[in-house]
């Protein structure tokens, strides 16, 4: 699991990322890069971009624990996610089903790194991704992919580098 | 300034929120963590929000232990200083 020294480590590299990063004309921020519970070593990150043009939306959380015994925090738990929006509530948020459709995710849920490709099933663990180590992956390098994806139409697998096998 | 918001919630909140998975999903924090139940089936979403509420209960739970012993500490260094604050705040709220 990727390391960051703690939050203001991860904060600066999420500007400085963030920054010239160029959002698509299509794309808005459903919800801003938010950080909840924010301690040295330990917080929350949640951040959405919704496309208008195809109503499709990007999600990307990690939540970060301290290492015990040591002054470092390390991302503990994440989801990165990019699919189409089935439903969504009153106040706009998204509500997802874990069978609605999916472009592509990749999560650790339940300690166990896996890949939903095209479809909500099958999970894909590590042994059947080659190419790709999915829990190095970082959530900028996914909303990159996405980013690429959509404008040049090459497959994400093609982008992010993996094969399902 | 960071593009990155920073939000908080206070210990009784992030403790509701994990007490709500428990009641939805009908087991302990403990049970979810152990991961001992396979009819129990948790949707990874909920899994990632209740592991990352679970996780932050039990940092501000440390930072409140730390807090009460800093101020228990401050209290036998400089015992008569501590106990006129508080005469004061209870003169305070007595007017």
């Amino acid at each position: 699991m990727s390391t960051d020294a703690d939050y203001l480590n991860f904060r600066r590299k999420f500007d400085q990322s963030y920054g010239k990063l160029k959002l698509p004309p299509c794309c808005v921020e459903l919800k801003p890069p938010t950080a909840s519970n924010v301690h040295l070593y330990s917080w929350a990150f949640d951040w959405v971009l919704v496309f208008a043009d195809d109503n499709k939306y990007l999600r990307v959380r990690e939540s970060h624990e301290k290492v015990a015994g040591l002054d470092l925090s390390r991302r503990m738990g994440f989801v990165f996610h990019y699919g189409p929006i089935a439903q969504r509530d009153t106040d706009g948020s998204i509500i997802r089903q874990s069978n609605d459709p999916v472009d592509i995710r990749i999560d650790n849920s339940r300690g166990r790194v896996h890949m939903h490709y095209r479809a909500p099933d099958p999970h894909y663990g590590q042994e059947n991704i080659k190419g790709l180590t999915l829990g190095s992956l970082g959530m900028l390098a996914f909303v990159r992919a996405v980013f690429q994806h959509r404008k040049s139409g090459k497959p994400i697998s093609e982008i992010l580098g993996f094969q399902i096998g | 300034m960071s593009a990155i918001h920073e939000v908080y919630f206070s210990l009784r909140e992030v403790d509701n929120y994990v007490c709500a998975f428990e009641e939805k999903y009908k087991i302990s924090s403990a049970e979810f963590l152990r991961n001992t139940n396979p009819n129990i089936e948790v949707s990874e979403d909920d899994a990632f929000e209740w592991e990352a509420f679970i996780a932050q209960r039990r940092e501000l739970q440390s930072l409140d232990r730390k807090t009460h012993r800093e101020y228990l500490n401050a209290l036998e260094r400089h015992p008569h200083k501590v106990r006129k604050d508080t005469d004061f705040k209870q003169a305070c709220f007595a007017a």
